[in-house]
C-alpha cells in the first residue's frame, strides 16, 4: 500500500505503525459486513455506498484496502472522482471523471458487480445522496470493536483484554467526541507498545492520552471487576477529559504572563516565609537570608521543592 | 489621507496615564464595562454635537446633559407612592409630588420642575409617561447610579452624556461612558465612506423629528449650556476595519426597516467590529500572520468536536492581547538606546529613560522608590506592571464584549466558546443580505468579512491537524441552516441551493 507510515510524535509518543492502513482496514471490515447484510436479501437490488466527508487520505486508505481485498474488490465497483485519485497510485480502473457522485446514484455498475461505492468530499450533494448508505466519520467511530479486532491481530494479546481494550475504547468515545485521525493515531500508538514493549494494556492506554490532548496518565487503572463495563471507562475518562485536558490549554498564556505570575508568587512566597519564619530575635528577616549557607530542613525544603514545582508547571 | 496604519503610534501630547501601553495598541480608550449599547450612545452624543462626521483628529464637542429629564425619569421613586394613595385630583397630584421631588433634584441649579405641570396637566398622562421612558430605556433593569442610566435614542433630546452627580454638580468621571462612543465616531469619521454614514444617519434618526422625542424634550425643558469635551485617542489613521464598518453601517441604515429597529443590529456589529478591531490589533502587534479568526460552534443537541475547536479559538484570542502587551513591551530592547542605556555608566537611569520616551513610565519618583537593581528588572517590573493594569479593563473586553453581542455563551458547557446567539445570526444577515444569498456565499462572507469558522470549507487548517473532522463542520453548518430556517431567513429549494433570505424584499440601497 502507498499511504506514507507515521513516524509522529505525541508527547513522547512515537507511532510507527501506520494509523491509515488502520483506518482503511476497518472502513474496508464495515464496507463488507454491510455488504454481506444486503446481499443475505435476494430483493435488494444493487447495494450503494458513500464513503461520505472523509479526509482524502483516509478516504483514499479504505479505497487501498477494498481493492487489495480480491473478494471485496470482485464485488464492488469503485468510482473515486479525478481530483480526490489525483496525486495517489490509485489504479486507472477506479478512478472517474465524474466529479459528482450523484451521477452514480440510479446507475448499474458496468461489470454487473454487487455494490458501488462513491465519494462525497463536500456538503453540496449531501441532500440528493440521502439514500445510499453512508461510511462517514461516525460509523467508523460507532465501531470500536472493528478497531481492536483489526488492531489486536498479531499481537500476544489475552481475549480478556482485547474485551477490555473495546470497553475501554467505546467508554472513550463516549465521553468525548474525537476524530477518525486521532482514534487511529492512538489505536496504533496503542498497539506499538504494547506489541514492541511489552507494556500491560491499561497503562498504555493512559500513557498514550497525550494523541488524544489529554495529559499522561501511566497509572491509568479501572478495578478489575469493572473492566469491561464501558460505564466505568466512561466515567474514567470523562473525568480526564475535562478536568486534565484543559491544563493542557495553558500554553495558549504568554509566557511573560507565567513569568510574572512566577515572579508575584515569589513576592508572595517571601511574605509568607516572614510571617512564618521569624528570627530568634522576633523580627522578620529577609526570605533569602534563612536559606543562604546552608540547606534548610528537609521538610521546609521539601515544601519549598513542591512549591517550585507547581511555580514551573503553571509557567511551562 | 495617510495610509500609515503598519506605522507605530506616537504619544499624544499631554497623554496623563500611567503607562503607554494598551492606549498605543488601541487607543485612548476601549473599556470594558462599556456595552455595545452605551458606546452607540455615546456615539450618537458626539455625532450629535459634531454630525459632520469629517473630524479625524482633535475632535471636541459639547455633549448634552438632560438632567431635569434624567431626574424625573430615572430619580424619581414617588410614583409608587402617590398612587398607593386614594385617587388624588390632579392640582394634588401635582403638588405632592413636586413637594417629594423638592429635596431630591440634583443638582439644585436646575429649569424649575413646575412648569411640567402647565406642559401636562393630567397627572396620570405624566405618570404614564415615566413609565413609558423607564420601560424603554436602555439597560434599564441595571442597578446603576440614575445618573448613568439612558432613555431610549427617540431624538436629539434624548441623548446625553453620563454623568457622576452630586449636591454641588454633575461631572463626568468617564464611568461607563468611557471613550468608546469617541473612538467608535474617529474610526467611521476615518473611513473611506464618512459622508454616507453621516448623511444616513441624519435621514434616518435626526432629519424628521420623532413625536415621542417632542414629549421628552418637554420634560427636559431647556437645555443647559453644555462644556465642551476634547475626544480619545486612536492611533491609526486609516484601517481596513474602518472601511468594513462604515459600509455596514451604510448597509443596516439602508434596510427597509423601522428606523429604531435598527439600532439593536447597529449596536451588535458595531460590538463585533469593535471586537474584532480588538483582536485584529492585537494580532498585528503581536507579530502574528494570521488574522484572528472565530470558530464558532452553532449549538446542537449532541456535543461535537467543533465545539472543542471553539473553546480553544476563544482562549486563544483571549490571550492574543496579553501577547501584544508583552510583544509591545519586549521590542523595547530592539532599540539601539536600550542597547546604549545597557552600556552606560548609570544604566539604570539610562535605561529608564528609554523606557519613558516608548512607554510614558517610570517618572523619577516612581524609580526612586523601586529600588531597581538593573535595567533589566526595571523592564520585568514594566511588564509585571502593565499585564497587572491589562488584566483589569483592556484584558476583559474580549471576553464581554463577545458576550454582550452574543458571540460567545456557556450553554452546554462549563466553559466559554464562540456559539452565537439568535440575535448575533439575525444582525449578521440584516448587515450582509440583499433580498437573498446563498447559504454558501454567506459563509463564504461571514469568513472573509468577519473570521467566522462555521462550514467545512474554511475549517481545513482544523481537520488536517485532527482537530475535527469534516463531518463535524459540515454538520454544524447544517445547523446553523436549521437554526436560519427557524428563525424565517432561509430557504431550501434543492442541492446547493439553499438562500438566506430577508423576511421582506426590495431595498433601498444596495451592496457592492
Amino acid at each position: 500500500m502507498g499511504a506514507p507510515t507515521l513516524n509522529c510524535h505525541f508527547g513522547g509518543v512515537v507511532i510507527t505503525v501506520n494509523s491509515l492502513e488502520l483506518i482503511g482496514a476497518v472502513g474496508a471490515r464495515i464496507l463488507a459486513e454491510e455488504l454481506d447484510k444486503s446481499l443475505s436479501n435476494a430483493q435488494a437490488g444493487i447495494a450503494r455506498y458513500l464513503l461520505d466527508r472523509l479526509q482524502k487520505d483516509q478516504t483514499i486508505a479504505i479505497v487501498h484496502a477494498v481493492i487489495n481485498d480480491k473478494e471485496l474488490s470482485s464485488k464492488v465497483f469503485v468510482a473515486i472522482p479525478a481530483n480526490v485519485a489525483e496525486g495517489t497510485d490509485l489504479p486507472a480502473r477506479v478512478v472517474t471523471g465524474e466529479r459528482n457522485a450523484t451521477y452514480f446514484r440510479n446507475r448499474e455498475p458496468p461489470n454487473g458487480e454487487q455494490a458501488l461505492l462513491v465519494v462525497n468530499i463536500d456538503d453540496i450533494q449531501n441532500v440528493s445522496l440521502g439514500d445510499m448508505t453512508r461510511i462517514g466519520s461516525k460509523m467508523l467511530t460507532d465501531r470500536m470493536d472493528l478497531w481492536v479486532d483489526i488492531a489486536a491481530k498479531d499481537l500476544v494479546l489475552p481475549e480478556t483484554s482485547k474485551e477490555v481494550w473495546k470497553a475501554a475504547l467505546k467508554g472513550l468515545t463516549d465521553a468525548h467526541v474525537f476524530t477518525v485521525g486521532q482514534l487511529a493515531k492512538y489505536i496504533s500508538a496503542t498497539r506499538a507498545r504494547i506489541q514492541e514493549e511489552g507494556q500491560p494494556l491499561q497503562s498504555t492506554l493512559g500513557y498514550c492520552l497525550p494523541i488524544l490532548r489529554v495529559p499522561r496518565d501511566s497509572t491509568l487503572a479501572i478495578a478489575e471487576q469493572q473492566q469491561r463495563h464501558r460505564s466505568a471507562w466512561k466515567k474514567k475518562f470523562e473525568q480526564m477529559v475535562h478536568e486534565r485536558a484543559p491544563l493542557l490549554g495553558m500554553k495558549l498564556l504568554p509566557s511573560t504572563g507565567a513569568s510574572s505570575k512566577r515572579s508575584s508568587m515569589r513576592h508572595k512566597l517571601g511574605i509568607l516565609r516572614l510571617r512564618r519564619w521569624p528570627s530568634s530575635s522576633g523580627r522578620p528577616t529577609g526570605s533569602t537570608d534563612s536559606s543562604r549557607g546552608s540547606r534548610p530542613k528537609r521538610s521546609l525544603w521539601r515544601r519549598r521543592r513542591s512549591t517550585s514545582i507547581w511555580i514551573r508547571m503553571m509557567a511551562s | 489621507m495617510a495610509t500609515d496604519y503598519d506605522k507605530p503610534a506616537e504619544m499624544p501630547d499631554g497623554f496623563e496615564g500611567d503607562y503607554w501601553i494598551d492606549e498605543q495598541i488601541w487607543g485612548h480608550r476601549l473599556y470594558d464595562e462599556q456595552t455595545p449599547w452605551l458606546t452607540l450612545l455615546e456615539f450618537l452624543t458626539v455625532f450629535q454635537s459634531d454630525p459632520s462626521l469629517m473630524t479625524q483628529d482633535n475632535l471636541r464637542y459639547r455633549p448634552q446633559r438632560q438632567l431635569r429629564l434624567r431626574n424625573v425619569v430615572f430619580n424619581n421613586p414617588f410614583f409608587t407612592e402617590l398612587v398607593r394613595d386614594p385617587p388624588l385630583t390632579d392640582a394634588v397630584a401635582w403638588d405632592r409630588w413636586l413637594e417629594l421631588m423638592k429635596g431630591t433634584v440634583t443638582p439644585s441649579n436646575l429649569p424649575p420642575l413646575t412648569e411640567l405641570k402647565t406642559k401636562i396637566p393630567r397627572f396620570a398622562d405624566f405618570a404614564r409617561l415615566v413609565g413609558y421612558l423607564r420601560r424603554t430605556a436602555i439597560e434599564g433593569n441595571s442597578n446603576k447610579r440614575w445618573s448613568s442610566k439612558f432613555v431610549f435614542p427617540f431624538g436629539r433630546h434624548s441623548l446625553y452624556e453620563d454623568l457622576r452627580v452630586s449636591e454641588n454638580g454633575a461631572s463626568n468621571d468617564r464611568r461607563f461612558f468611557a471613550r468608546n462612543g469617541e473612538l467608535l465616531y474617529l474610526m467611521l469619521a476615518r473611513s473611506g465612506k464618512a459622508d454616507q454614514v453621516a448623511s444616513e444617519l441624519q435621514r434616518r434618526f435626526f432629519a424628521q423629528p420623532d413625536p415621542t422625542d417632542d414629549i421628552v424634550g418637554i420634560l427636559q425643558g431647556s437645555a443647559l449650556p453644555a462644556e465642551e469635551k476634547s475626544a480619545g485617542y486612536l492611533p491609526y489613521k486609516r484601517l481596513p476595519e474602518y472601511d468594513t464598518l462604515a459600509d455596514d453601517w451604510i448597509f443596516l441604515l439602508g434596510q427597509r426597516l423601522p428606523k429604531f429597529d435598527v439600532l439593536p443590529y447597529l449596536v451588535t456589529m458595531t460590538g463585533l467590529h469593535l471586537l474584532i478591531y480588538f483582536l485584529r490589533r492585537a494580532s498585528a502587534t503581536a507579530g502574528r500572520v494570521d488574522t484572528p479568526v472565530f470558530v464558532c460552534e452553532i449549538v446542537g443537541p449532541r456535543r461535537s468536536a467543533v465545539r472543542d475547536v471553539a473553546l480553544s479559538s476563544f482562549e486563544s484570542n483571549q490571550a492574543l492581547p496579553r501577547v501584544a502587551v508583552d510583544t509591545l513591551v519586549k521590542s523595547v530592547v530592539k532599540d539601539p538606546r536600550w542597547s546604549e542605556a545597557l552600556n552606560d555608566p548609570e544604566p539604570i537611569n539610562a535605561a529608564a529613560q528609554v523606557l519613558a520616551r516608548h512607554f510614558n513610565w517610570p517618572d523619577d519618583d516612581e524609580l526612586q522608590d523601586m529600588n531597581c537593581r538593573s535595567p533589566e528588572h526595571l523592564l520585568e517590573e514594566l511588564l509585571s506592571r502593565a499585564l497587572g493594569r491589562h488584566k483589569q479593563h483592556v484584558g476583559k473586553i474580549h471576553g464581554s464584549w463577545a458576550r454582550a453581542i452574543g458571540l460567545s455563551s456557556r450553554r452546554g458547557s462549563q466553559r466559554v466558546r464562540y456559539a452565537p446567539t439568535d440575535a448575533l445570526l439575525k444582525a449578521l444577515v440584516f448587515a450582509n443580505v440583499q433580498s437573498r444569498m446563498e447559504f454558501k456565499d454567506f459563509l463564504k462572507r461571514l469568513y472573509e468579512r468577519y473570521g467566522f469558522v462555521i462550514g467545512e470549507q474554511h475549517a481545513a487548517s482544523y481537520i488536517t491537524e485532527d482537530q475535527a473532522d469534516l463531518e463535524d463542520f459540515a454538520e454544524n453548518a447544517m445547523r446553523l441552516e436549521e437554526r436560519l430556517t427557524s428563525l424565517g431567513l432561509m430557504h431550501r429549494l434543492s442541492d446547493g441551493c439553499a438562500y438566506v433570505e430577508l423576511p421582506f424584499r426590495g431595498r433601498s440601497h444596495h451592496r457592492e
